[in-house]
């Protein structure tokens, strides 16, 4: 019943968007609409960052793959405040969360439930489904590379198709869903790196870095008082649905869509476009994904940017933690030391420069 | 607020005054390498010229095919079609917009509605404020005056440079028309000793042996444009002398009045006839016909009433041999008078062989004199081609590619004479009427012509050159000498042509 009005009320929001554009004033409904954007976007994030200090870019890059309807996968050392970012964001938006901590032993029956014999009143005995924690809107799921393959792998239909299946019956999850994922970079032992099927399904891959001196002491002081903020519910996720909504709508230009596909080509070794050290020390490139990533997120930026259209500058400022997790190094470049992140830089540089170029 | 109208309208605005000033950043710069390729190409050009001795006979071709290339390729700069994605992303560059422009031309198509609306009201508020002339300075790059500055260096080096070779090439020339003109003479000269050994004269033997000296000099090459002129101008007093003395011992003037003598005389009108017109080889033949029948026959030629009027008019006729001192002719006329007077054929028949005898010289010398005409006319030709600073066969060969075989006999029509004579001959006209001897108002008998010619002019035509212009040529000569590979015989060609040049101190 909760789940029908839910549905019934995301319609109407997208009826009144439509029906904004179709009338005579659709032309300030517009810039109305994308001002309200920015304006709720603005307040959201100062709303997480009432308890989160300083990672503007994280909180930025995690609301805008929530926007886009993606996951997020939060890499970083323990401390930082990945799991307090997720939280806060749940609170703000009001969205059903739940965590679960992956190990090990974590079997995928553990995530996504089970179905489970169940006696009545009347002594007959019953099957019935007992849902998992992936039932959910928001899930964290922590330390996400130390359970096995297996089970990182029961994620992969609900983070894609949005759905579970158990035991031949497919359940739809509640929308809004996203996974915020985490991982640690450190401690490798007893870890499953995961599959690229799995990393590809993630929106962004971001990398939480230690916050400066400034915000360590303010951390301190919002962390160590007497009162510590609280975040208050700014707008639910059918609002977040609607953003998305907008967003999908922003136009891009066929030349700066060719510049997203060159750009992301550019990431396969055997690519015309390809960079000498992409030849070299990359195995695979990213997959069209990565393309669709990087549109949605540029569209994201652009609206916040206060643009009615994405520019390649939309998509240089995206691009890293769309492709990051998503180009596979070979063997050699583990051996030199490098990184995805420093092969991409100098990738996107080029690329930025390239079309710069008179 | 701008309506969609009026933003689209700006922004159109906007681009096309983009697009102009791209097409003139474009002609800049392909106005800028292409001075700088010149330059190089100059620069190696002059390298080559001054150290490798490398040869300049290319060099207007280059300047032609520069010019063009200038043109062309600046036509092609301003013509270029640029891709619009990629030249209003140059826009968006210089304008520091993030792809407005771009996104704007692009998706004006693509979206409907408020987008439309707000992305082209944006770009244009946006534009509104470019001023293109400020974010887009437009201006010739320094290294375009460097390279020009080069360029003009370079150009100067290679013009003077040029103008040398220029003269080089005029002295070369005048020593390959000079060798032409020697080689057309000897040609002429082999000719006529054809010609002469043909015909079997001895003074013809005899001046052909006069011009061996000269021939000579010809084989060597050593005969200088003015030597050669003088050689000619000799040659050709001597052949008019020729043609005088051959004149002289004519019958074609006194042919009429022999006629007019022989006509009343029965057995000798044929002779008379071919006399009055100047048939010689048919009145020798008519002669000896006469000869041999007055031989046969002794009837009397001339009725009584006759005798005294022809003997007088052949009288008359050995007079005027007599004074010409043609003693065969006189001899002729005297048998003639004295067979008119006894009413004998003896004399008469005599006098026909003699006269006979007479004609076949005549026949032989008017061949003679055909010949001299001809060498004559080959001479003037060649003479005034040498004037001309024409070689002699080209001047002969115009004549010939006019249509006009050299000929002896005139046109049969009007104003159609086709012989090499340019005045042409008298017209023949296709009739069988006599011709009759027209009385003039000076008075009796042939009237005399003479042909005044006014002194051959000597071959002074080098004799204004400066003292100053000579040492510059005789010193381009030098050069042309020392660089060119010219062979033996051109280099002692152009020595003497300026030793023979060289103006008196």
């Amino acid at each position: 019943m909760k789940e029908l009005e839910k549905e019934q009320e995301d319609k109407k929001i997208v009826y009144e968007f439509n029906s904004k554009q179709e009338t005579g004033g659709e032309r300030s409904a517009l810039s109305v609409d994308l001002e309200e954007f920015r304006r709720q976007f603005r307040t959201l994030k100062a709303e997480i960052q009432k308890l989160i200090v300083g990672q503007d870019e994280i909180i930025e890059h995690t609301l805008m793959a929530m926007i886009a309807g993606g996951h997020v996968l939060l890499e970083g050392v323990p401390g930082l405040g990945k799991t307090m970012l997720v939280r806060s964001i749940s609170q703000a938006l009001s969205l059903q969360f739940k965590r679960i901590q992956f190990t090990p032993d974590l079997m995928p029956a553990d995530l996504i439930g089970t179905n489970i014999l169940i006696e009545d009143a009347s002594g007959h005995s019953r099957f019935e489904f007992s849902p998992g924690p992936i039932f959910c809107n928001l899930l964290l799921g922590d330390e996400i590379n130390r359970a096995t393959p297996k089970t990182q792998s029961a994620l992969l239909e609900a983070m894609q198709e949005k759905t579970v299946t158990v035991a031949g019956e497919t359940k739809s999850l509640d929308l809004p869903f996203f996974v915020l994922a985490t991982q640690n970079p450190l401690e490798m032992e007893g870890t499953y790196p995961l599959p690229e099927a799995q990393l590809d399904r993630f929106f962004f891959k971001l990398i939480v870095p230690y916050p400066s001196e400034d915000e360590f002491e303010k951390i301190l002081d919002r962390t160590t008082e007497k009162e510590t903020p609280e975040i208050q519910k700014v707008f639910t996720g059918a609002d977040l649905l609607k953003m998305g909504q907008l967003a999908r709508e922003m136009p891009v230009a066929p030349s700066i869509k060719r510049q997203a596909v060159r750009l992301v080509s550019a990431t396969h070794p055997e690519s015309k476009y390809a960079d000498p050290d992409i030849k070299q020390y990359v195995r695979y490139g990213a997959s069209p994904r990565a393309g669709q990533a990087c549109i949605l997120a540029a569209k994201i930026h652009a609206i916040l940017q206060g643009r009615f259209h994405v520019s390649g500058e939309d998509i240089i400022a995206v691009a890293l933690p769309v492709l990051r997790h998503r180009v596979m190094l070979n063997f050699e470049a583990q051996a030199d030391g490098l990184d995805a992140d420093s092969l991409l830089d100098k990738l996107i540089l080029k690329q930025q420069k390239e079309w710069q170029k008179d | 607020m701008m309506s969609e109208k009026e933003s689209w309208k700006l922004l159109r605005r906007k681009v096309r005054q983009g697009v102009a000033r791209w097409r003139l950043q474009n002609c800049l710069s392909i106005l800028t390498r292409l001075t700088i390729i010149i330059a190089i190409a100059a620069a190696l050009l002059n390298l080559s010229v001054y150290y490798l001795s490398f040869g300049l006979s290319a060099l207007p071709f280059i300047g032609v095919s520069a010019v063009f290339l200038v043109i062309g390729v600046t036509a092609w700069g301003w013509g270029t079609k640029l891709d619009r994605s990629r030249l209003f992303r140059i826009m968006d560059h210089k304008a520091g917009l993030p792809d407005t422009i771009r996104s704007a031309m692009e998706l004006r198509q693509l979206v409907k509605g408020g987008w439309r609306y707000c992305l082209l009201q944006q770009s244009a508020q946006r534009l509104k404020v470019i001023d293109w002339k400020s974010v887009w300075p437009v201006q010739i790059p320094r290294v375009f005056w460097l390279a020009f500055f080069c360029l003009i260096v370079l150009s100067a080096g290679l013009n003077s440079r040029y103008q040398a070779y220029a003269d080089d090439i005029l002295i070369a020339g005048e020593s390959t028309k000079a060798e032409e003109k020697v080689e057309d003479l000897k040609a002429i000269f082999q000719e006529w000793e054809s010609r002469i050994n043909q015909s079997g004269s001895e003074e013809m033997k005899n001046m052909m042996e006069e011009l061996a000296p000269m021939r000579e000099k010809l084989k060597e090459g050593d005969l200088s444009d003015k030597e050669m002129m003088l050689e000619l101008s000799r040659m050709e007093d001597r052949l008019e002398e020729m043609a005088a003395e051959l004149n002289a011992q004519s019958l074609e003037s006194a042919a009429s009045e022999l006629a007019e003598a022989f006509e009343p005389v029965e057995g000798l009108s044929g002779l008379a006839a071919a006399l009055r017109k100047k048939e010689f080889e048919k009145a020798l033949a008519e002669a000896l016909e006469a000869a041999r029948e007055f031989e046969d026959s002794d009837s009397p030629r001339l009725d009584a009433k006759n005798r005294d009027a022809a003997a007088e008019r052949f009288s008359k006729l050995e007079e005027k041999f007599q004074q010409q001192q043609d003693k065969d002719m006189a001899q002729v006329m005297k048998g003639m008078k004295e067979g008119a007077k006894s009413g004998s054929s003896d004399p008469m028949s005599k006098a026909m062989d003699r006269m006979g005898r007479r004609l076949a010289q005549q026949s032989a010398a008017d061949k003679q004199q055909q010949g001299l005409q001809k060498m004559m006319k080959q001479l003037g030709m060649a003479k005034s081609q040498l004037g001309k600073g024409m070689n002699i066969g080209q001047g002969l060969s115009m004549q010939a590619q006019a249509g006009r075989q050299p000929s002896d006999k005139p046109g049969s029509q009007a104003g159609s004479a086709d012989g090499d004579n340019p005045f042409g001959d008298p017209t023949q006209l296709g009739s069988n009427r006599v011709l009759v001897k027209v009385e003039g108002m000076l008075g009796e008998g042939d009237s005399e012509t003479f042909t005044l010619r006014a002194e051959e002019g000597r071959a002074e035509g080098n004799s204004g050159i400066s003292q100053a212009q000579f040492r510059r040529y005789e010193k381009q000569s030098q050069q042309a000498i020392e660089n060119e590979n010219l062979p033996f015989s051109h280099r002692q060609s152009i020595k003497r042509y300026f030793e023979s040049i060289r103006p008196n101190e």
